[in-house]
C-alpha cells in the first residue's frame, strides 16, 4: 500500500472509540450532514458519529466527497 | 434540480402517469449529471475512456432510479429529498464500480487470505537505519497484534479490507455475512489494535516521524 494509505490506517487505529456507528446508520445520516454542511452550519458538531465514521471508513468517505460535490450549487461545477 | 419540497417529491413519484413521470424525470437528470461530473473527474482513477464514462453514468442513473422507487419508503425526511436521493444513487454506483473492479483485476480470484504482509508499504526507503530500526518495530508491533490478538474474522476482514483492497461488500460476501457485520469486525480489530499500540506506548507521532519521507 501507499504511505498515505498506511498512515491512515494507523491513524484510524489510534482514532477507534469504543463504540462506533456501523456503515447503514452513517448512510442514513449523511443526507442530512451534507445539506448541514451546504448551509454552513457545523456538522461535524451536530453530527460527530457521522464525521468520525468518515475518518475510519475511506468507502464511506468517498461517496460523503461525491456527494457534497454532486449537490452544491451548478455553478460551482464550472 | 427542480425546487419540489419533499412532501411533493413524495407525492408525484408514488402517483401514477404524467405527474410521476415528470418527476422520474426530472430525477433521472439530476442522477445523471452528478454520475457525469463524477465520472469525469475520476475516470482515470477507475479505468474507463469517455465513452465508457458515458455509457456507465446512463446504466448506472437507471438502476438508481430503480433503487431510489424501491426505498421510498425508508426515506426519513431529515435531509432535502433530492440530496437523499443523490447519496442513494452515489452509494450505488461506487459500490458497483468498486465491485466491478475487483471482479476485473486479477486478485479477485483469489479470497481473502489472513496473513497480513510481510512488509505494508510499496517502497522500503528509510532515511537512516535509526528510522529503519524504527519502521521495523512499529510495523512488527501490528503484525504481530494481527496475528495473535485478532480472532480469524477479524483479521480476514482487516487484512482483506485493509491490505488486499477488497472492498468491504465483497468481504462481506466472502464472509456469508452482511456490510454493517463486516464493519463491526473491523472496528473490533481496530480496538485490539489499538490497545496493543498504547501498551508499547506509540503514539501517531511516532508514527509519522518513523515513515516521513526521506
Amino acid at each position: 500500500m501507499k504511505r498515505a494509505e498506511f498512515l491512515q490506517f494507523i491513524r484510524s487505529i489510534l482514532t477507534t472509540e469504543d463504540v462506533e456507528i456501523l456503515c447503514t446508520e452513517f448512510f442514513a445520516l449523511l443526507p442530512r450532514y451534507v445539506d448541514l454542511e451546504l448551509s454552513g452550519q457545523e456538522a461535524a458538531q451536530l453530527l460527530p458519529q457521522v464525521a468520525h465514521h468518515l475518518g475510519q471508513c475511506p468507502e464511506c468517505y468517498e461517496v460523503y466527497q461525491a456527494l457534497l460535490k454532486a449537490t452544491r450549487p451548478e455553478e460551482d461545477h464550472r | 434540480m427542480a425546487e419540489l419540497s419533499n412532501a411533493e417529491w413524495l407525492r408525484a413519484l408514488r402517483a401514477s402517469g404524467a405527474e410521476q413521470q415528470k418527476a422520474l424525470e426530472t430525477l433521472r437528470r439530476g442522477i445523471l449529471r452528478a454520475l457525469q461530473w463524477y465520472l469525469a473527474e475520476h475516470r482515470s482513477a477507475w479505468g474507463f475512456d469517455q465513452e465508457q464514462a458515458r455509457a456507465l453514468a446512463e446504466d448506472l442513473t437507471q438502476e438508481a432510479l430503480i433503487t431510489i422507487l424501491e426505498k421510498l419508503a425508508t426515506f426519513r425526511g431529515e435531509s432535502q429529498f433530492t440530496t437523499w436521493a443523490y447519496s442513494v444513487a452515489l452509494r450505488r454506483a461506487l459500490g458497483e464500480l468498486r465491485r466491478k473492479r475487483w471482479q476485473e483485476s486479477s486478485l479477485a480470484a483469489r479470497e481473502a487470505r489472513t496473513p497480513p504482509p510481510i512488509w505494508p508499504l510499496e517502497d522500503q526507503r528509510a532515511q537512516n537505519p535509526e528510522q529503519a530500526a524504527q519502521q521495523s518495530e512499529l510495523w512488527h508491533t501490528i503484525r504481530e497484534a494481527i496475528e495473535r490478538d485478532l480472532t480469524v474474522r477479524q483479521r480476514t476482514v482487516l487484512v482483506g479490507h485493509v491490505f488486499q483492497g477488497v472492498p468491504l461488500d465483497i468481504v462481506a460476501e466472502q464472509l456469508g455475512t452482511n456490510r454493517d457485520n463486516v464493519y463491526k469486525l473491523l472496528h473490533d480489530a481496530r480496538k485490539k489494535l489499538k490497545q496493543r499500540l498504547l501498551q508499547r506506548g506509540l503514539t501517531y507521532a511516532d508514527v509519522l516521524k518513523a515513515f516521513e519521507r526521506p
